[in-house]
């Protein structure tokens, strides 16, 4: 029914976004490809000392580890809390929605420098237990300061798509189900949670991907022991000086992040967000 | 009944412990960046909280000494540059998209917004080694390329949505009157999309102002951004003129998404 | 430059236009239709039957799969709606939200480049003559309904396109406000001599305002007629059905201008589709031709068909009343009557006879579809 005929240039109003893309983002991932082939002559050689270094291998169990279990344990709050939100009245979520965005728009740097101080050896946990007599814990640099951190980041990340999916529901199903005599408690197990399954398992996969490429929380919350691939990418491109390498863990990161969109499905999820 | 009555008290109870649990998560998310500020106003250097006495010692360090003040102005130089080339080349992609249909528009959806789907570092490494063969070192051009990169995506979704709620028949009634494509596009389309430019301007400008790895990777000598700058000392020490970096970025940060709310509100 | 010329050339002419969509969707079958300059035209039919089609078409909005569009003889099927000098109504009214009502008007003389002095000139004038030269500041959203719809007429006639179309109109507005505007609408008619092309499902709309109704069914011109053939003489049983309310009886042709019903009463056919011997042929009688009388009455009526009955129900409706007689055949069919104080109330139960003059009955072919199924 839509106009067609005066709109087919429309088209190219696409073409600076296309060029731009092209050149600015495809170029540099074919120059990472190709560094990662490329030691002064062609090798493939890197591909095989980055998968037989314990480093790599490390490191690369410690992203894996690091990711699933924070989105894990983001997922137990992101989920009550965008099921709080989705009982409340628009005018209270409107209040809640902004709790959860202002962190989202907040830079990680500042997030992880309050996480610093709240979890130090003189931060305001240790000083409250101390007080107590209970002796100070060890909760900053370490894998349990980088998952405090990741989880902050994700919580809000993952309480939209859940949020959504929620609100999307038919809201007379759980009516329904009341009137039909169904508690409140057997409407959410039977109702709700299924309903929701859908939105649940699109923002754990796209959070779990979203983590794999985390750099900042784990190099200013965690030890030398919690090295994700990206510290790695960062070492050897500033440290040791080796492009070859790190053009090598940069591909293989994002082999990782590409293995698991496609698993998902996300691309389509994503082109639906466009129209 | 009695059963019922138990079962309704049971999930009452329920409700209470996932209610206490989801204010607790909103607690987690908002007090890190409340407990900034106090720290902010800190007199000494150690970093107790709460501080012992206040002060505004940690903003004069930041607007006298070192040169924070220059990396502040950098940052805004170049989130300034990354909200108008993002906003530019993004609104009208969205609007391509949405007001066309052509083979392969799906594909072209998922190329515009696939730099979102790609780990920072990968794009941050590529242009690291991109432009250090074209020699583009020496200048905030890398970094306010990349960081529009970054934000494309995010201007195409918010402009696709506002397009999509679009009254359509109000473009078909302008076109019918007489108005070339472009006309339409200029004169009806756009300004009916102002608030969601405007917003996605703003949400642009924080993407690039917050913005630390791929700054990091490509900007060189003399072009550390306000993030670098901070990112490398915290690195170093807890230093507590960071807490005034911080607030301020905090104040930033929230000011912009009330603006957009009620941007989006007045709507 | 030949405006004069063109006067008895059909502002309109469309000539073999068909509208298909992937998948074997049929919008609009192959269809010719002209409009004349100055003429009313409105295109009735339910929901789906591609009249809405037909106009994006017309707009230049949907091209046409197959035929050409000529309109002020100039051949407009491959130019775009912008290059048309059209003008057209929505029913959402599609007011640009963002300029007031006098920036609203001037658009097209915007686009069209024209000077400011004269743009002013015109503005004003359309705005006196839709009534609303004391809103031109306004914004859209401040006005009713009824003033926003009159924007967009005025939006229309500003710039004196050759033609505009009118998709439902009146369509969000209350009944009342709808019956101001029907009036409106054909004074502006009137006054401007425009032509109009004018979609509706309301038959009544279509009815009052139109002077020619083309209906529509299932992505074909089923019949177009003037207002009043179209009432009197429906061609088929769906037009029959769609405009005013009728009585359609299924009866047996047994001989020239004689029907039989499934009881045996014979029918005298007035006019309508010729029939042929023992072929079943559907018959319509309009509620107000038919007369309820006593059953052991006798007709005064020379040529008059008469069927026994029973009232089923009487119904005041306020001017008219309707009854509701179960006839011999066991159908049931409706007679109307004004309304009055009469010697005798019909009561449900009691026996009757139905009777109408043979002018008064028409032929009907059977709808195409019945054909194909």
């Amino acid at each position: 029914m839509y106009a067609r005929t005066g709109q087919q240039s429309a088209a190219f109003y696409v073409l600076p976004a296309l060029l731009f893309t092209a050149v600015v983002f495809i170029a540099p991932l074919a120059s990472v490809i190709g560094q990662s082939f490329w030691n002064g002559q062609f090798t493939t050689h890197s591909y095989q000392s980055v998968i037989s270094s314990t480093l790599f291998q490390k490191v690369f169990v410690n992203t894996l580890v690091i990711s699933f279990s924070s989105t894990f344990v983001a997922l137990l709050f992101a989920y009550p809390m965008a099921y709080h939100m989705a009982k409340q009245t628009p005018r209270r979520r409107a209040f809640l929605m902004m709790i959860v965005l202002i962190p989202f728009w907040t830079s990680i740097l500042v997030k992880s420098y309050a996480l610093m101080i709240i979890l130090g050896r003189n931060g305001i946990i240790n000083t409250t237990i101390e007080y107590f007599g209970i002796p100070a814990l060890p909760l900053l640099f370490n894998r349990f300061g980088v998952i405090v951190g990741t989880i902050h980041t994700l919580i809000p990340f993952m309480i939209f798509p859940i949020l959504n999916s929620l609100l999307a529901r038919d809201p007379d199903l759980g009516r329904a189900a009341q009137i039909m005599g169904a508690g409140k408690l057997r409407i959410f197990l039977k109702v709700t949670l299924p309903l929701s399954m859908p939105g649940v398992a699109a923002s754990f996969l796209l959070a779990a991907v979203h983590t794999f490429g985390f750099y900042v929380t784990a190099s200013l919350l965690g030890g030398r022991g919690d090295l994700m691939m990206a510290n790695l990418v960062d070492l050897y491109t500033r440290e040791i000086l080796d492009w070859n390498m790190a053009a090598t863990i940069a591909v293989l990161l994002f082999i990782l992040c590409a293995v698991f969109t496609l698993l998902m499905g996300r691309t389509r999820a994503l082109s639906t967000l466009a129209g | 009944m009695k059963e019922t009555a138990a079962s309704a008290s049971h999930s009452t109870w329920i409700t209470h412990c996932a209610n206490a649990w989801a204010w607790f998560g909103y607690a987690f998310l908002v007090l890190p960046t409340l407990v900034i500020i106090p720290m902010s106003f800190n007199s000494t250097d150690e970093l107790a909280f709460p501080p012992d006495s206040f002060s505004l010692r940690q903003y004069e360090a930041f607007f006298l000494k070192g040169d924070w003040l220059s990396s502040t102005f950098l940052s805004f130089k170049i989130a300034i540059a990354t909200a108008v080339l993002a906003v530019v080349i993004g609104i009208t992609a969205a609007y391509g998209l949405a007001r066309s249909s052509f083979p392969g528009r799906g594909a072209i959806v998922l190329f515009l917004l696939s730099p979102m789907l790609v780990p920072v570092v990968v794009v941050a490494l590529g242009l690291y080694l991109y432009f250090a063969t074209l020699g583009f070192s020496g200048s905030a051009l890398p970094i306010i390329v990349g960081h529009t990169l970054v934000a494309i995506p995010f201007v195409i979704i918010t402009a696709s949505s506002a397009l999509r709620h679009m009254e359509r028949n109000i473009e078909s009634a302008a076109m019918i009157m007489g108005a070339s494509p472009f006309q339409v596009f200029r004169k009806v389309t756009l300004p009916l999309l102002r608030s969601g430019i405007i917003a996605s301007a703003l949400f642009a400008f924080l993407i690039s102002f917050d913005e630390v790895i791929i700054a990091y990777f490509v900007g060189r000598a003399g072009f550390s951004t306000l993030p670098v700058k901070m990112f490398s000392t915290i690195q170093w020490e807890i230093s507590p003129v960071i807490a005034a970096v911080a607030t301020l970025l905090t104040i930033l940060s929230t000011g912009i998404c009330i603006l957009v709310t009620i941007i989006m509100d007045r709507k | 430059m030949q405006r004069d010329a063109l006067i008895g050339e059909p502002m309109v002419r469309l000539t073999g236009v068909a509208k298909r969509y992937g998948g074997g969707v049929i919008a609009l079958d192959t269809l010719d239709l002209d409009v004349m300059k100055g003429e009313f035209v409105a295109l009735l039919g339910p929901s789906g039957s591609g009249k809405t089609t037909l106009l994006n078409i017309i707009a230049g909005m949907t091209p046409p799969s197959r035929g050409s569009i000529h309109i002020a003889g100039d051949d407009m099927t491959h130019l775009p709606p912008s290059k048309r000098n059209l003008g057209m109504v929505f029913q959402n009214y599609a007011l640009l939200p963002h300029m007031s009502v006098y920036e609203n008007v001037a658009f097209p003389l915007r686009v069209r480049k024209l000077a400011e002095k004269d743009i002013v000139k015109k503005v004003e004038a359309v705005l006196d003559l839709v009534q609303l030269g004391h809103a031109k500041k306004r914004l859209p959203r401040e006005l009713s309904g009824g003033q926003q719809q009159r924007v967009s007429l005025a939006r229309c006639i500003v710039y004196d396109p050759s033609l505009i179309l009118m998709d439902e109109p009146l369509g969000a507005l209350d009944k009342k406000l709808r019956e101001q505007m029907q009036s409106e609408i054909k004074r502006l008619h009137k006054t401007l001599g425009t032509t109009i092309l004018y979609v509706t499902h309301d038959q009544e709309e279509a009815l009052s305002m139109a002077d020619r109704i083309v209906l529509f069914h299932q992505g074909r011109i089923v019949q177009q007629a003037s207002p009043a053939d179209l009432y009197f003489k429906p061609r088929s049983v769906f037009a029959a059905n769609f405009l005013g309310a009728s009585n359609i009886l299924s009866t047996t042709a047994v001989g020239d201008g004689i029907a039989q019903l499934k009881s045996g009463e014979t029918i005298r056919i007035g006019s309508g589709a010729a029939v042929i011997n023992n072929e079943p042929v559907m018959i319509l009688v309009r509620p107000e031709c038919l007369r309820i009388e006593r059953y052991d009455e006798t007709s005064h009526l020379s040529a008059a068909n008469s069927v026994p009955g029973q009232i089923v129900s009487s119904t005041i409706l306020g001017n008219v009343t309707n009854h509701h007689v179960l006839i011999a055949d066991g159908h049931t069919v409706m007679a109307q009557e004004l309304t009055r104080r009469t010697a005798h109330d019909w009561v449900p139960g009691e026996q009757v006879k139905v009777t109408w003059a043979a002018a008064d009955t028409r032929a009907l072919e059977p709808d195409e579809m019945d054909v194909h199924s």
